[in-house]
């Protein structure tokens, strides 16, 4: 009995997730010139004015260099962080992590002024380096998190373990380490992009017009021309890379943990 | 007979905390050594040492008539089996065993038939396959140790080989180490805080203490002729009984707990020529207990009776004027008069004499005694 209650609601918790994503999958092959739901007639005619649409090209393209950089970024730093925070002996460490997190306390509205008024300071509002830095500023919180939890759950020993075989720092790193740190590599990967890349506010502030990323178009043309089917579309090609790219992402990480 | 390794006035100190002060040793080839001291007495510090995993401070370190000192753990070739054995969890058996012979380039046939070699010494050669998690305790531990000597080391450390394993997987990895000793003839140096580890498996203990060396010795010399007062208390189970003394009103009499005492046989060798307040170490098994007042014997009273299986314990509180009474641990394998009754101790050997003011060194009594 309970077990069957408690399996209902997990079937209603995945439905409501999945819903939204649902309704933009399906509708997207719908032949019709609005969007709605359900379709009723397939066809693959949004695909291909996506595919047209230079305007929706160029923004996909901004959106993935930024979000590609800003996660690298986000990644070096954040795993550094980490390391240093676990490893070093810090007293502050409670604070500092404190401070790491602090991105995630304000809302992003008043964190994206404050950046604009620095980068507006330094002369790179506007620019691709500012709207990374600024990506890379509220994605980095994410990173330290995941790295931490993962670089705590290595043991220091089996370095020093693989020296005293042989193997220099550099080597005992390689080749221990970074396999049983890849899937928290890869997740704080994943969320950075996926933060960097789904983000309208900061990026409106930061590079509004020279950067025009994919959600702040979509955004634009919504509050210009409606829904457009086309961006339905495009979200059925995002959702569908975003699933192979956490499908390749876990067989990875399994294959690291398993030689 | 030359030293194999030899350690000269190794010191090490974390900020003021000096965790090694000045630390001498010479180890044989083929020898098994145990560093023995309580938590924080340095002896895994002068291990990680040894590995090359900590630089110490000053002093050297010369192997086989090479010094490496300042050599890099990965270029020393020493094994070391870490406490929590520190197995990598993403490679199977095999591939843990191989990573020391990956790491020297020894690959293909030769390391397959090496690692089948180390794995055949600690009798897992059927578990090639598995991953660390798949592995008990004792079996993780065999591993470590195949994982070592698969790269033949020049030494092998053991930090607290026994200190994860269950009491009765203890004794029988005692013996196992020790015959994977005479086996591989590896000089081996193993840590433990143990005294019955030590004293059971180790050709040589060395007795450690707030990051000195106090005495290094066959286990029979460490036990019987302890150098220290602390030697004679860490060691044994009870320890020896530490009985202040002090030189009586007349020749042949012995001030113990405000009474007098006239010590005779080995006893009054020892004390013959007391000249100061003393500790005098008696262990409880060399102590007989006695109904009547016999000549030598000390008199106390029964104060309470520990029933231990095989033996019983009694608790001895000296009859005198100091308080609170010093009491005195018997071993006895027979049965024992009521709590309260009035006993006499007899010692039968003196296990130490130790000065007050030069605090755990003292005079060690009987081989070299009398300043």
């Amino acid at each position: 009995m309970r077990r069957n209650l408690l399996t209902g609601f997990t079937a209603l918790v995945v439905l409501f997730t999945v819903a939204p994503l649902l309704v933009v999958v399906f509708s997207s092959f719908d032949d019709g010139k609005f969007f709605r739901f359900p379709p009723r007639e397939l066809s693959l005619r949004w695909f291909r004015a996506a595919f047209d649409s230079a305007e929706y090209r160029s923004s996909l393209l901004n959106s993935t260099v930024v979000g590609l950089l800003a996660t690298a970024i986000s990644v070096t730093f954040g795993t550094a962080a980490a390391l240093g925070l676990q490893r070093s002996v810090l007293k502050s460490r409670a604070v500092l992590e404190a401070v790491l997190l602090a991105p995630l306390t304000l809302p992003l509205v008043i964190w994206a002024i404050a950046l604009l008024q620095i980068y507006a300071w330094l002369g790179i509002g506007g620019t691709l380096s500012g709207l990374v830095l600024a990506h890379a500023t509220f994605t980095l919180p994410f990173s330290v998190r995941v790295m931490l939890a993962t670089c705590s759950a290595i043991d220091p020993g089996l370095e020093l373990a693989a020296r005293s075989l042989g193997a220099r720092p550099w080597q005992a790193f390689a080749r221990i380490t970074l396999p049983l740190a890849f899937p928290g590599l890869a997740t704080s990967a994943l969320l950075s992009f996926f933060i960097s890349f789904n983000d309208v506010i900061v990026s409106t502030f930061i590079a509004g017009s020279s950067w025009m990323t994919f959600p702040v178009r979509l955004y634009s043309q919504l509050r210009g021309q409606g829904i457009d089917p086309t961006t339905l579309a495009i979200g059925t090609m995002v959702i569908a890379s975003i699933l192979l790219v956490v499908m390749l992402t876990e067989i990875f990480s399994r294959r690291a943990l398993r030689t | 007979m030359t030293a194999y390794l030899t350690i000269r006035d190794v010191r090490k100190s974390y900020g003021r905390a000096i965790a090694l002060n000045s630390i001498d040793m010479d180890i044989s080839r083929g020898e098994f050594l145990a560093l023995l001291g309580p938590s924080g007495s340095g002896k895994t510090t002068l291990l990680r040492i040894m590995a090359g995993l900590l630089i110490p401070d000053r002093g050297s370190l010369v192997l086989d008539g090479i010094d490496i000192t300042k050599a890099p753990a990965w270029d020393r070739d020493i094994g070391l089996v870490f406490q929590n054995y520190a197995l990598f969890p993403h490679m199977n058996v095999r591939r843990n065993v191989g990573f020391g012979l990956d790491m020297r380039a020894i690959r293909g046939a030769e390391a397959d038939r090496r690692i089948d070699e180390a794995l055949e010494i600690v009798s897992m050669r059927q578990y090639g396959t598995r991953r660390p998690d798949e592995l008990s305790g004792g079996q993780q531990q065999r591993i470590a140790i195949a994982r070592a000597i698969a790269i033949k080391p020049r030494l092998l450390l053991l930090d607290e080989p026994l200190s994860n394993l269950d009491a009765v997987l203890r004794q029988s990895v005692r013996v196992e180490l020790r015959e994977l000793h005479e086996r591989t003839g590896l000089t081996t140096i193993m840590v433990t805080h143990d005294q019955v580890e030590a004293l059971t498996v180790a050709d040589r203990v060395a007795l450690m203490e707030k990051g000195e060396l106090l005495q290094i010795d066959s286990p029979e010399a460490l036990y019987t002729h302890p150098a220290s007062a602390f030697a004679a208390t860490f060691l044994g189970s009870p320890p020896a009984n530490l009985i202040p003394v002090a030189p009586g009103v007349a020749r042949g009499v012995v001030s113990i707990a405000g009474a007098a005492w006239r010590p005779i046989g080995p006893a009054e060798r020892v004390l013959s020529d007391l000249c100061a307040p003393a500790r005098l170490a008696l262990r409880p098994e060399t102590l007989a207990l006695h109904l009547q007042d016999t000549p030598g014997a000390i008199s106390g009273l029964l104060r309470a009776v520990e029933y231990m299986g095989g033996e019983r314990l009694a608790h001895v509180e000296i009859t005198g004027t100091s308080s609170p009474a010093p009491v005195l641990l018997v071993r006895s394998a027979h049965s024992l008069p009521d709590v309260g009754q009035k006993v006499f101790i007899l010692p039968s050997a003196i296990t130490g004499l130790y000065d007050n003011d030069s605090g755990s060194h003292g005079k060690s009594a009987p081989a070299n005694r009398g300043d």
